[in-house]
Formats: structure tokens, C-alpha cells, sequence
């Protein structure tokens, strides 16, 4: 018995070591996309992955989602090749800087890009067309009653509300944060919650936290009935999205896709806003299978 | 529910499950023969599992990035405890009887250990290792926030579209998981016990 | 560094800790009562525990994540969703250490309590817990050290802990912070098993001890 069991296990052992070896890739006919925390990084990945299937002899093959400092580190090592960001999002949480750093006269991107691809090789192809900014939302009929359009007008109700944000929101670092929006728009609010961004949703639901902070395009504002307040002091930067990149890509995949440039850039200024809004409300709340709304996509703008 | 994420996990506590029994294995007969090391072996590892499961991922993607040998890493170090302790549980209560004779039959000490003592010791040594193997399960559902993929990320998107069936299908899969693992291993156990006996 | 980071954060750090202790020993008390409650009653029902044990193992195996994602849509953001999902996860450990504690105790020394004249009660109290006190102390032990790394969750619904350093650290990829909370709340697990062990020591029949 005793060798019936040993004997299993390292028959385990063996199955499992060639199982694992088998994922080395040949890396010029291969290109690895990084799948999104949430929808919109999904939605458009695999938009990405019909066109480059379409259009060059590259496989395509998918690479489980990660934190962004995490996903920004796979690039670098080139376990994944291509995914989406944002330039404030770059700027803030990877390369460590601030918004308000960029000099004047220069766009948030261009800085960004420019510091990025000096220091970590990564840069941003070019805007899909479409912001993603922080933005502050409460329930449709809380704002209806108390006639609130505008993050200034919820300010004199502050004191009565919860609010709550994600963990980053309250770090100590950074001028996007609670502190400088609190100090910037003059809230006093009741109370704030540093919560699991995975529960934000359910939380404001469930009327545990009566304002929150989200991102403008998510799915899940319209899903939750919120109200995404306009930041009328523009407190908040704008967060422009496009393919995240090792800034050699294009020339590791010359031979094998010359035309990848091309085909990627595709997407160039094809998503507005509104758009992406009902993409991912879509996915989200609708429960549309990803590559539907993709391909239908695509379709619908003459992309395939 | 994505099958692929499934995958994914038995994946993942298959290869931890391996390292953590040839690491468990090799610290708990290190410390059997060097009573003097056995002491900080055994608070190590202790004190490994004294950190949250979190951090300690957080603290090796340092080094390893946000990769699937991150996860795998954290799982061995988090379930080492169980198999290093009854490996030397196990090889402590061989009657010594039983050595000396092996002695006198003129084995060596490597001999002994492989022929005598380790077969010995084996059954108390498979409960660590099913122990350890229902641990990584629930620990590598902390696996998707470092990358690792697996249930964790079907759980983590699931509560954050409150996606309940999805959830509840998430859940269940790694409930039956553990009571598969458990289950198949005790029946194991109970054999290698019936054996010695 | 550390001298700069303890001046930064030092006091909010204090009122993690002492919001982790909070949870950590509340939480586990409650597992306590329950689970040693739970381990006599089924300790006298062998038959029905064969069944119970088992189903309450599995309670062990649903990640916190789901259980306090789940749990606080009907409890709030509140102290108590905490403390009970945290004293469900602190209960097996215990219970199982009680309940194998009292089944192992020698029967003939039950039925020398017996031919002493002592009761169903007196027995218990004064002959099998004496003897499974190891067992059941050691239970508690792994429930605390367990429960001091499950109380991070409480974080994930903004009630602070050392949770709310590690979630930080990890969001903004912030070394300092990751390890400024997982430190503590290794010293914390174990400094409660030392204390813990000490307290076992005293407990411990004289006639019991190894030395």
C-alpha cells in the first residue's frame, strides 16, 4: 500500500511538471492578452483578440486578470504582452507620480507616456476615445429628492452622508485622494468607509453608504440606479483609456504581424463614452457573454 | 461559472500539494535527525502561519511578480506546518525496538530511514498532508488578487456584479472540492492505518 | 524607515491593533461558548455528531471573502457581521479538539468514577474535562491564531485592523504598508499563543505534566 501510494504521487509529480512545462511559448507566433478586473478592460480585450485573429497569423491566447501594479510587472517581464490603462491610472499607481505634475501645456497623456516609457518601457498607443474618470454617485432618487445634480450640491447634505470608496482612495499619498477631495469641495461628511471595491456596489444597495465613489463608464452605476454627479470643479483628472504596451512591442512582433500597429489602432477614437457606458452595462448588468457584445461591436462599426 | 478558473485551482492545489510534501517531507526528516535545528524548524514554520494569508502574498509578489508561482509559493509556505510536525510525529513514535533491530540487521542510516522508518511514520504523515491539501484550497482563493487566477477570481467578480448564482456555483465548487480531497484521502488514511496494523 | 513609517503611521496603527485584538477576542470567546457547549452535548451523542461534525466542517471552507461579502447585506457595515462571521470560522477548531478530547478520555477511569459514586455531571466535571482540557485548550490556541489572520476581512467592509494596511499596501503597491500590518499581526498571533500556553501550563493537572 505504502508503495501503491508513493508511486501515485509521483506519478502526480510527473503529470503535473509536463503539464506545467507545456505552457512555454514560442513568442513571435503567440501574443498573450491580459483579461481585466473589470468588463471594460475585458470587453475591449477581446475585441483586440478578434481583430488580431482576423488580421495576422498570431494565436491569441488569454492570461488570468491581476491588479494593475501587478498587470503593469507582467508586461515588463513579457508574461503578458497587451492590455488597457489609463493615462492617470498609469501616472498615479504604477509610475507613483501625480496628475497635478504635469507641466503646463503638456496633456496628462503625453506626460504620462513620455515619464513611462522612460522608466518602465510601458507606454499608451493612443485614446480609444472614451475617459473613465473617478466620479462621485448617489441612488437616482436621492438625488431627485434633494434636487442634486452636481458634486457641489451634495456638499451641504454631506453631513448626513456615508460615504464610501475603495482602500486606495484613502492612502495617505497623492493629490486623488479623500483628504484633498474633502478639503477641495468642502465635504463633512457623517461618516466614510474604506471598503473592498468589490462590495462598493452592493453597499450603496444595500443603503449601508449613501454616496460613492465610481468610475464614470461602469456598468454597474446604471445597474445600481445611481446618479454619477458632475464634478462641477473638476476636481478629479480625466483618465483617457488605450492598449497598454512594452513600448517594443510592435518591433518583438515585426515579422510575425507586421501589421499589428494597424490593426490595433483600429480602435482609435472608435469608443466614446456613452458607448463604453453601455458596453459594459451590457456585460454587467444584462449578462451579455463577452465576445457577443465584442464581435457585435466590431460589426457594428465595420471593424471586421 | 468559468470551468477554465476551476481548472485552474485544482491546478493550483495539485502543485502546491506536491512542494509542500517534498518541502514538508525534507524539513520534518531534517528536524527528526537534528534535534538541535528541530526547534527553529518547527517556529518557522509556526510562525509562517501566524502571518495573513494577504499579506504573505503581498509580501512574495515582491520578488516573484504577480504570477501563479507566487500563489503556489504562498500555499506551500502557509500549509507547510501540518506535514513538517506529523513527519516528525510520526517518525518520533517508532518504537525503538524496531531501529535497533533494523540496526543490528546492519542498514545504514539512509537504510533505515527509507526502508524502515519512513514506511513507518507514513500514515501519520499522509493526515499532515491531507490537512495541508484542504488548507490550499481555501488559500488560493486568495490567489486572484496576485494574478494566481483560479475561483478567486470568479468569486471576486461574481460579488462585485452581485452576481449571486455565480457566487453560490463558486462556492459550492470549492465545498465539494475539499470534500472530495477530504474524503479520497481519508479513505487512504484508513487503508495505510488497516495496513499497520 | 522604521522610525519613519512608525512616525507616520504609529497611531493609526495603535488603533489597528487594538481594533484587531477587539475582534480577535470577542470573536473567538463567542466561538468558544458555542463550540464547547456543542463539543459536550455531541461528545454524549456520538451517533448524531457523526453527521454534525462533518456539515460544520464545510461552513469551514467558504472563503470569509463570501461569507462577510454576503453577510453584511443583511447585518450593515457594522461590528457585528465581523464578529460573526468570525466567530463561525473560530468554532471547529474548538469544537472538534472538545469533542475528540472527551471521546479519548480512558473509560476506565470514567467507570472508577463511577464505582466513586459520583453522577453523569460530577464526572464530567470533575474527571473527562480535566482530562481533555489539553485538547480543548489547544483548540482554542488554533482558533486564535487563525482568527487574528481572518480578522484583515474586517477591513474589506471598512471596520479597520491591521486589515486596512495590508488591503492599502496591496492596492497601491505599497510595501511598507503591507508589512507595517502583517507584522503586528504576526506578533499579535503569537503573543496569544503564548499567553495561551501559559495558561494551559497552569491548567494542567499536576499529575499530568511530563516533567
Amino acid at each position: 500500500m505504502f508503495k501503491k501510494v508513493l508511486s501515485g504521487l509521483l506519478a502526480l509529480v510527473m503529470v503535473i511538471s509536463l503539464s506545467a512545462c507545456g505552457g512555454s511559448k514560442d513568442s513571435n507566433k503567440e501574443i498573450t492578452l491580459l483579461k481585466g478586473q473589470f468588463s471594460e478592460i475585458t470587453i475591449i480585450m477581446e475585441m483586440a483578440k478578434i481583430m488580431i485573429e482576423n488580421e495576422t497569423d498570431l494565436t491569441v491566447k488569454y492570461h488570468d486578470s491581476m491588479a494593475t501594479v501587478a498587470a503593469s510587472k507582467s508586461l515588463i517581464n513579457k508574461d503578458v504582452d497587451l492590455y488597457v490603462s489609463y493615462d492617470g491610472t498609469y501616472l498615479a499607481t504604477i509610475l507613483g507620480g501625480d496628475p497635478s505634475e504635469a507641466p503646463e501645456g503638456e496633456s496628462l497623456w503625453d506626460y504620462t507616456n513620455k515619464r513611462g516609457i522612460d522608466e518602465k518601457g510601458l507606454s499608451l498607443l493612443n485614446k480609444f476615445g472614451f475617459e473613465n474618470t473617478y466620479a462621485i454617485a448617489v441612488k437616482d432618487d436621492y438625488a431627485k429628492e434633494n434636487n442634486i445634480e452636481t458634486v457641489s450640491d451634495l456638499v451641504p447634505l454631506s453631513k448626513d452622508i456615508v460615504f464610501g470608496a475603495e482602500h486606495e482612495f484613502f492612502d495617505k499619498d497623492g493629490t486623488v485622494r479623500m483628504g484633498p477631495l474633502n478639503e477641495y469641495y468642502g465635504f463633512k461628511w457623517k461618516d466614510t468607509k474604506s471598503l473592498d471595491i468589490g462590495l462598493k456596489y452592493s453597499s450603496i444597495d444595500s443603503n449601508n453608504i449613501g454616496a460613492v465613489l465610481v468610475y464614470s463608464t461602469d456598468g454597474l452605476n446604471k445597474k445600481s440606479n445611481l446618479k454619477v454627479l458632475e464634478d462641477d470643479k473638476k476636481f478629479f483628472p480625466e483618465y483617457n483609456a488605450g492598449f497598454f504596451m512594452r513600448d517594443s512591442l510592435f518591433e518583438e512582433y515585426k515579422d510575425a504581424a507586421p501589421n499589428l500597429e494597424e490593426v490595433l489602432n483600429k480602435l482609435t477614437g472608435k469608443i466614446d463614452s456613452e458607448t463604453m457606458i453601455e458596453l459594459n452595462y451590457q456585460v454587467d448588468a444584462e449578462k451579455k457573454d463577452v465576445h457577443e457584445v465584442a464581435l457585435k461591436f466590431l460589426e457594428d462599426n465595420g471593424l471586421v | 461559472m468559468a470551468l477554465q478558473n476551476l481548472i485552474e485551482h485544482i491546478q493550483l492545489v495539485l502543485i502546491s500539494f506536491v512542494f509542500t510534501g517534498i518541502v514538508g517531507l525534507i524539513l520534518g526528516i531534517v528536524g527528526y535527525n537534528f534535534k538541535k535545528v528541530r526547534g527553529i524548524i518547527l517556529m518557522i514554520v509556526d510562525v509562517l502561519q501566524t502571518i495573513p494569508v494577504l499579506a504573505l502574498l503581498g509580501i512574495i509578489m515582491i520578488f516573484f511578480g504577480p504570477t501563479f508561482t507566487t500563489v503556489v509559493i504562498g500555499i506551500v509556505l502557509y500549509s507547510l506546518l501540518p506535514v513538517v510536525r506529523n513527519t516528525i510525529v510520526g517518525l518520533e513514535q517508532i518504537d525503538p525496538a524496531i531501529i535497533e533491530a533494523a540496526t543490528g540487521m546492519g542498514m545504514g542510516k539512509f537504510q533505515r530511514l527509507v526502508k524502515v522508518e519512513f514506511p513507518l511514520a507514513f500514515p501519520v504523515i499522509f493526515t499532515g498532508l491531507k490537512i495541508a491539501v484542504v488548507t490550499s484550497i481555501g488559500i488560493g482563493v486568495f490567489g486572484a488578487v496576485v494574478g494566481g487566477g483560479g475561483l478567486g477570481s470568479t468569486i471576486n467578480t461574481a460579488i462585485r456584479i452581485q452576481d449571486g448564482s455565480v457566487l453560490f456555483q463558486a462556492t459550492l465548487a470549492l465545498v465539494i472540492m475539499s470534500l472530495v480531497f477530504d474524503f479520497v484521502m481519508t479513505l487512504v488514511e484508513r487503508r495505510l492505518d488497516y495496513n499497520r496494523k | 524607515m522604521i522610525v519613519s513609517f512608525l512616525n507616520e503611521y504609529g497611531s493609526a496603527l495603535i488603533t489597528a491593533i487594538l481594533t484587531h485584538i477587539k475582534f480577535v477576542v470577542i470573536s473567538v470567546s463567542v466561538g468558544f461558548i458555542i463550540a464547547f457547549i456543542l463539543g459536550i452535548v455531541l461528545s454524549r451523542l456520538p451517533k448524531l455528531s457523526s453527521i454534525v461534525i462533518p456539515i460544520l466542517s464545510v461552513f469551514q471552507t467558504i472563503p470569509g471573502l463570501v461569507f462577510i461579502g454576503v453577510l453584511f447585506l443583511y447585518t450593515g457595515i457594522q461590528d457585528l457581521t465581523v464578529i460573526i462571521a468570525l466567530s463561525i470560522y473560530a468554532i471547529f477548531p474548538i469544537l472538534k479538539n472538545t469533542y475528540v478530547g472527551l471521546i479519548t478520555v480512558d473509560k476506565t477511569l470514567i467507570e472508577a468514577a463511577r464505582g466513586c459514586g459520583m453522577n453523569k455531571f460530577q464526572i464530567l466535571i470533575r474527571v473527562e474535562l480535566p482530562l481533555a482540557s489539553a485538547a480543548i485548550v489547544s483548540g482554542i490556541r488554533m482558533s486564535t491564531i487563525y482568527t487574528v489572520s481572518w480578522a484583515v476581512l474586517a477591513a474589506m467592509i471598512g471596520l479597520g485592523g491591521l486589515g486596512e494596511f495590508i488591503y492599502r499596501g496591496i492596492d497601491t503597491n505599497d510595501t511598507a504598508l503591507i508589512v507595517g500590518g502583517a507584522i503586528p499581526a504576526a506578533l499579535l498571533a503569537l503573543a496569544f499563543g503564548f499567553i495561551i500556553d501559559k495558561i494551559q501550563d497552569k491548567l494542567t493537572p499536576r499529575g499530568l505534566k511530563r516533567e
